[in-house]
């Protein structure tokens, strides 16, 4: 028998906290209260509705001492990559080496969210030209001009060619500013050609064999610079024992994701699953405790489905939820009004792939850059989101633009005709800030109203089938 | 009208590579209103990009439309032509990270496929005489218009560039002058500048200033270079290649110091004494750099931002300002 999951505050977990602990709670050197952090600035979580169980405390603890460890890791002599807009793949060559740790100075988007106003980064970079026509990641030229959020890398890798407009110019801004960064390209994807060689990628999509050869080749200096850096030289073993390691936690991701979306019974807040999400791209600093994290959350998962218990019950709408939101708050107020997630795709579905390990790996690392979702046009994008609404029996759709980003305004309502033109569902847009407080009435009646609608749709269909 | 046109917007698109093919070439810089499909979405969207597209797709004489990645609106944009319209598009990348050897070999790539492209949509396979004779002719229109320059106003010279890029022609409808009475020597930078805005120069003109270096888009700082007449012969696809995207300083090249060098040249060697950057709304690349642009520049820069609207009263007094601090 387990204890029911309840969503429960801050003020409340420092209290469950003392009772897991005189319980006899076994924490890595992470753990402790989750109030601290809120002591020391992340004041967003007082606001926050957290899951109650042991291994969400540990996934927050392990979220939000990042910073520890990545001084941690400086003092211990290892070198700091700041890793840019590729999100997931030059990290899994970082980590292949023993003497390099990666993080994302893009990670910074959340902080004027976590930190509330508190951080000031986002009038730091209104103070460098970058103002709020940009998207919240600008947060990440107040977060290098102050060092103050993460330790300053000792070398910048940024991807560029097929990406968004307002992290090129935010990352060319923060050049400008004297951090050094080293470019690598990622062209647009395409389908193949005829008469080009048709390469298969991660996830069933296809490229010609012309451009893997060329990220492959840009995959080549990434291992050149590391080697560089390091002064030790990245192996293509080394690399493939990365690969190796990379794959399990993504499979571990996977089983979750897929746990949690098709239980009858919701077993994990979006919130939490959010945040396990996103350890997929850099493993929040640490590979080999995020796999313990991962697993730990796992385990609960399947304990509380096979227990059939849960959150929400099964009427609550299953909703398939399309990129990160800015504020994270937001994701506990689909659940308040009435909604649980089935399915999601935050703009890193490439970090979630098996990497192929039966070829050498550069061009499997090759392979997986080129599924990005953010290279690729918006019908590759709409595709693989439509195949995962069938999958996880998805009943509405929630696309949640980010503010100012190059790519929302217009491929939105690509993605949104592609869903219609396929399934019957209700589709909402949303626009999420950084700090959402001021439009949460109108957020929550545009997601209140998605969900009724989709409880009104299953009343008529139920009212149909009783007829006939 | 026969479709016969192969329309585009990016300097890094070869007009001599679309003639080599026996296709009609037409960059556009105009800005077309009335026109809302097939980009239909306006929040958050380039007016330029949206009215580029969207005229485009509309013309009859349109045969195709070639897009480029070197703006990530635009490449968004060659989704729509794609999903919502008929009109075959090609889009082009054009590498961000120039200055690396990939990112040749990646650019001369992306012409062969576009040959392919051209070929495709009832081109014919180039001679290599034909591309030499063919990149001679424009070689030596584009050294005419430039020995022409100093005999035009900023505008006239802006027209002839802007019918240059339209229809492969030097029509220059001025009265030749021997030299024009120059008042407060201005540089001017940014984006693609739409023909609707020539009026700009007439408004700086009006104000006692004269354009001498148009750095947008559409002026010569996106002309590219001679080419290695040493090499034609052997190598024409190459020295194309290398005179386009060797010699074009982009914005959005990463680092993009390029385009700071050029401007700070440009405003040395024609002893500039203010600089005007345009730049459409939602323009990030543009908008990011205005600051640094303030910083790294010897003289004033007024900012003006386009949103799709011909300039207005505001825009004309900032103009007016801007001249009166400099007098």
């Amino acid at each position: 028998m387990i204890e029911l999951p309840l969503q429960i505050s801050l003020e409340q977990w420092d209290r469950r906290y003392e009772r897991l602990k005189a319980d006899g709670l076994k924490e890595p050197w992470h753990g402790g209260q989750l109030s601290r952090h809120a002591h020391n600035g992340d004041t967003r979580l007082e606001r926050l509705l957290f899951d109650n169980s042991a291994a969400s405390l540990n996934l927050w603890n392990f979220l939000l001492t990042e910073n520890v460890r990545l001084e941690k890791a400086r003092q211990e002599g290892k070198k700091l990559i700041g890793v840019m807009k590729d999100l997931g793949t030059v990290p899994v060559m970082v980590y292949s080496h023993p003497d390099c740790v990666a993080f994302y100075p893009d990670g910074a988007w959340w902080i004027p969210c976590i930190m509330e106003s508190n951080s000031g980064l986002l009038e730091i970079a209104d103070s460098f030209g970058i103002d709020d026509s940009f998207c919240p990641v600008r947060a990440m030229v107040g977060a290098f001009a102050t060092g103050a959020h993460f330790p300053l890398p000792d070398l910048s890798i940024c991807s560029v060619g097929a990406t968004c407009d307002d992290f090129s110019a935010i990352a060319q801004r923060i050049n400008g500013l004297g951090f050094p960064i080293f470019w690598w390209e990622i062209p647009h994807r395409r389908p193949p050609e005829p008469g080009e060689t048709s390469i298969e990628l991660p996830g069933g999509l296809h490229a010609s064999f012309s451009q893997v050869a060329f990220v492959k080749s840009e995959m080549a200096r990434i291992k050149y610079m590391i080697t560089e850096l390091s002064e030790i030289e990245l192996t293509n073993q080394m690399l493939a024992s990365g690969i190796m390691k990379a794959n399990q936690i993504r499979a571990c991701l996977n089983d979750l994701r897929q746990t949690v979306f098709t239980a009858r019974i919701a077993p994990l807040p979006a919130l939490e699953l959010l945040i396990a999400e996103m350890m997929a791209i850099h493993y929040c600093s640490d590979r080999d405790e995020v796999l313990g994290v991962l697993w730990g959350l796992l385990e609960m998962v399947k304990r509380r489905v096979a227990e059939e218990v849960g959150y929400f019950g099964p009427e609550a709408v299953r909703v398939f939820w399309i990129n990160p939101v800015a504020d994270i708050k937001v994701m506990n107020v689909l659940e308040k009004c009435g909604g649980r997630i089935c399915g999601t795709e935050y703009l890193f579905t490439h970090a979630l792939d098996h990497i192929p390990t039966n070829i050498v790996p550069l061009e499997a690392l090759a392979r997986m850059a080129l599924v990005d979702p953010m290279v690729g046009p918006a019908s590759d994008r709409a595709w693989r989101i439509c195949d995962d609404i069938q999958r996880f029996g998805a009943e509405a759709v929630l696309i949640s633009k980010i503010p100012g980003a190059s790519h929302c305004a217009l491929e939105s309502s690509l993605i949104a005709d592609e869903i219609r033109s396929r399934f019957n569902v209700p589709i909402v847009e949303i626009e999420v800030s950084s700090l959402s407080d001021a439009s949460q009435s109108s957020l929550e009646a545009r997601l209140c109203a998605l969900v009724e609608t989709v409880k009104e749709q299953k009343k008529r269909n139920d009212v149909c089938f009783s007829r006939a | 009208m026969p479709k016969n046109k192969v329309i585009y917007s990016s300097p890094f698109v070869p007009a001599e590579w679309i003639v080599a093919h026996g296709l009609l070439p037409s960059r556009r810089s105009c800005m077309g209103h009335g026109c809302d499909a097939p980009v239909h979405v306006m929040a958050g969207v380039c007016p330029y990009m949206r009215s580029f597209i969207n005229r485009a797709a509309e013309d009859s004489d349109t045969l195709a439309i070639i897009c480029a990645t070197s703006c990530d609106q635009m490449r968004r944009g060659f989704d729509f032509v794609n999903l919502k319209t008929k009109v075959p598009c090609f889009l082009m990348n054009i590498p961000s990270s120039s200055q690396t050897p990939g990112a040749y070999t990646l650019y001369k790539h992306e012409l062969e496929r576009l040959g392919e492209f051209l070929i495709s949509i009832g081109g014919l396979k180039p001679e290599p005489e034909t591309l030499i004779s063919i990149m001679l002719d424009y070689d030596r229109k584009r050294r005419e218009l430039l020995s022409n320059q100093d005999t035009m106003t900023a505008g006239e010279f802006a027209q002839a560039l802007d019918r240059f890029h339209d229809t492969g022609q030097i029509e220059m409808d001025h009265k030749k002058q021997e030299s024009i009475s120059r008042n407060i020597p201005l540089g001017i930078i940014g984006g693609p500048l739409a023909k609707e805005y020539f009026d700009i120069f007439d408004i700086l003109a009006d104000n006692e200033g004269e354009v001498v270096v148009n750095g947008t888009e559409t002026g010569v700082r996106t002309l590219p270079s001679c080419f290695d007449l040493r090499r034609l012969s052997d190598e024409a696809l190459q020295v194309l290649a290398e005179s386009y995207f060797g010699a074009i300083p982009g914005i959005f090249e990463r680092p993009n110091n390029r385009v700071f060098l050029w401007v700070r040249e440009a405003v040395k060697n024609h002893g500039v004494r203010g600089m005007i950057l345009v730049r459409y709304l939602w323009c990030d690349k543009w908008h990011s750099e205005v600051q640094r642009l303030r910083e790294w520049l010897p003289v004033p820069l007024l900012d003006i931002e386009l949103d799709g609207n011909p300039l207005d009263g505001r825009a004309t007094n900032r103009i007016q300002s801007f001249m009166e601090m400099l007098q």
